[in-house]
């Protein structure tokens, strides 16, 4: 066999298989026309007690790639991928065989089978090469308020250097000129480009990475309070800002008055409005003359002292009761009457009170226009960073723009605090290797094929494809490409594969 | 156990869900009954390559990807979702059972999903009758 791929069979006393049966493997490859020297049986690599003596061996026996086979269970991957980089085969080149004991006719026969196809498609994979590229030890932090200046403050204190812009498009901060920012230039630090032709700002500023920051400035009070009166036009419906005033100043009477106060009625709560709601309802019900309701979907008090807070304002009398989908608010008479169902008893209720408060939410994240041509995904509340747990904290779709505080959703202060230093260490995170490596297993286009349909640019979630002007085809970058093979699923001219999985790779498996 | 069948279920899984999911899996039959061959992510299944799959000579094919929202690549599974009902569109075409191509989205502790989407998709090919579909870890020790 032309090709020198070394198969490892890792066994140990129970799981994947015996050392008899290992052996009857490796003597039935060999019967197969495999040289004794590219089968090797090795003992409880993941014990670790063998691990170097069989990594010298592998680097001995000079392999270009490995096919590992041992017990299935995620283990496999990391002792193979130590094993590979200790005998200096690059990660690309090593492939699994996933054997399963149970199986139809006897094991021997089947694994050798399987090891067989399986040699058979790693056969096919190309060796990949490492290729790297230096990173800039520079920040732009985009944002306002204290979340910004507290990221800044911290990549500072890293040893980065920081440019600061309060918007994008950009305006960097002691550098005039507008600028806009382009991702796509270079390996990927996010450069801004444009600058005032003529002017002596640069024509393009560079940077290691990027972190949007910020968003804690004021809110919009009185664009939200029109908005409210809109909605309903009656001075008993009101903000919950105003609610505390209007509340106090209701006309004495024998009876207690009742005040709802309304969570959840546009979109979901945040921590900060949340305690603000608890804040005021302990507020109002204090006194004991006003009985309040707190409506809300579904209450988060999962933040420093929420929850003391809000147990505060239950234990004062406040009435919390939980509703479902649409709450219908309206003016009766001297009073508010609000119909909702209960989304704990299952049934429809009512209350009548002589004020009603809403919370508009306190989220004020217009990420419109911020995420401007950077190819960043939203959630579906338009916030920066998708709703996926490979992202959080503050990674976002394209590697070195990195998410934190209230533009990712986070507007109670304290969180927003700590989540600026935690943005800041996810810069460092990236930008502390000082360069950037990969192996090229990434998508690769055939450029004879592509006709520059840009489905693959369209439908790369990290935005790694781009056009390559030069071979007049789609490419993509081997550092911003997670092999994921999206693109080459997608690519209806069938121009696109992924190395470790190409297409004859995947038909001798078969 | 008796099979009516010979046939064998090829099982498309990503690597961070549905192959963990199998790691888990303790029902020997099942096992024995399925290929499983590994996807860096569900996203990357061709239209071309499940059929190709049926053409090798497997009686039906399984996806396993990842639950919504929880794709590593952000969307794989939701385009994965979309090129097996273009597969099965293509399957009736030609006069074979769509049904035999199934997705499903499961995460890596879900090894009783995983189970069961095999068991029920092993019925519709004859591989065992439903009462006596394999049900526990070891069962198939003893046959």
């Amino acid at each position: 066999m032309e090709e020198n791929i070394g198969i490892v069979l890792c066994t140990c006393a129970g799981s994947f298989c015996s050392r008899a049966e290992a052996e009857e493997i490796a003597a039935r490859l060999r019967y197969g026309g495999l040289t004794s020297e590219s089968v090797l049986v090795e003992t409880a690599l993941c014990g670790g007690s063998d691990f170097r003596k069989t990594a010298e061996g592998l680097r001995k026996k000079n392999y270009g790639k490995i096919l590992f086979a041992g017990c299935p269970g995620s283990r496999m991957d990391a002792v193979a991928e130590g094993l590979a980089g200790a005998a200096g085969i690059p990660r690309g080149a090593v492939g699994f065989a996933d054997i399963w004991k149970a199986g139809k006719g006897p094991f021997v026969d089947r694994a050798a089978g399987k090891l067989a196809k399986s040699r058979k498609a790693l056969a096919e994979v190309p060796v990949p090469e490492r290729v790297e590229a230096p990173l800039l030890k520079s920040v732009l932090v985009v944002g306002t308020g204290e979340s910004a200046d507290l990221a800044d403050s911290e990549l500072r204190r890293l040893g980065y250097e920081t440019l600061r812009s309060d918007r994008l498009p950009l305006s960097l901060t002691g550098v005039p000129g507008d600028y806009r920012a382009v991702p796509d230039t270079g390996p990927f630090p996010v450069t801004a480009a444009g600058g005032t032709p003529g002017a002596e700002s640069p024509a393009e500023v560079s940077f290691g990475s990027l972190l949007f920051a910020g968003g804690t400035g004021p809110v919009d009070e009185a664009g939200r309070a029109a908005k409210l009166a809109a909605l309903y036009p009656s001075d008993k419906v009101l903000p919950l800002e105003g609610l505390e005033a209007a509340a106090l100043s209701l006309p004495r009477a024998r009876e207690v008055r009742t005040v709802a106060i309304i969570l959840d009625h546009t979109i979901d709560e945040t921590k900060a409005s949340t305690e603000k709601a608890c804040r005021l309802a302990l507020e109002l019900q204090k006194p004991g003359i006003l009985q309040v309701y707190l409506l809300c979907k579904d209450i988060r008090v999962g933040s420093l002292h929420l929850e003391a807070l809000y147990d505060e304002a239950r234990d004062s009398g406040a009435v919390v009761a939980k509703y479902e989908k649409k709450i219908a608010i309206r003016t009766e008479g001297d009073g508010v009457m609000i119909d909702y169902i209960d989304s704990q008893l299952g049934l429809p209720a009512r209350i009548s009170c002589s004020l009603a408060g809403i919370s508009l939410a306190g989220l004020d994240v217009s990420v419109d226009g911020r995420a401007e041509g950077l190819g960043l995904r939203r959630d579906r509340y338009g916030l920066l960073q998708d709703n996926n747990i490979h992202q959080f904290s503050a990674e976002t779709n394209r590697p070195g723009v990195f998410v934190s505080g209230p533009w990712r959703g986070t507007d109670y202060l304290p969180s927003a605090r700590e989540e600026a230093i935690a943005g800041a260490l996810a810069v460092h995170g990236f930008l502390s290797p000082g360069k950037l490596s990969a192996e090229t297993m990434n998508a690769q286009v055939d450029p004879d094929k592509c006709v520059l349909c840009l489905t693959c640019v369209r439908s790369c979630p990290f935005k790694a494809m781009r056009v390559d002007a030069e071979k007049g085809a789609a490419a993509s970058g081997p550092f911003e490409c997670k092999r994921c093979g999206i693109c080459a699923g997608e690519c209806p001219a069938k121009a696109i594969s992924l190395p470790a999985y190409s297409d004859a790779a995947m038909a001798a498996l078969l | 156990m008796e099979k009516t069948t010979g046939g064998k279920i090829a099982v498309y899984v990503c690597e961070n869900s549905g192959l963990k999911a199998a790691y888990n899996c303790e029902n020997r039959e099942i096992l024995s009954a399925a290929e499983i061959l590994r996807l860096p992510c569900s996203g990357k299944i061709e239209t071309a390559m499940l059929l190709k799959t049926f053409e090798a000579g497997y009686s039906a094919v399984v996806v396993f990807g990842c639950p919504e929202e929880n794709c590593k690549f952000l969307s794989g599974n939701l385009r994965a979702r979309k090129r097996t009902e273009a597969a099965k569109r293509s399957l009736s075409e030609a006069g074979l059972d769509p049904d035999l191509l199934a997705i499903d989205y499961i995460s890596s502790m879900d090894a009783h999903k995983f189970e069961k989407t095999l068991r029920s998709m092993g019925e519709k090919i004859g591989l065992w009758q439903s009462a006596e579909a394999p049900s526990g870890p070891g069962k198939g020790e003893k046959a």
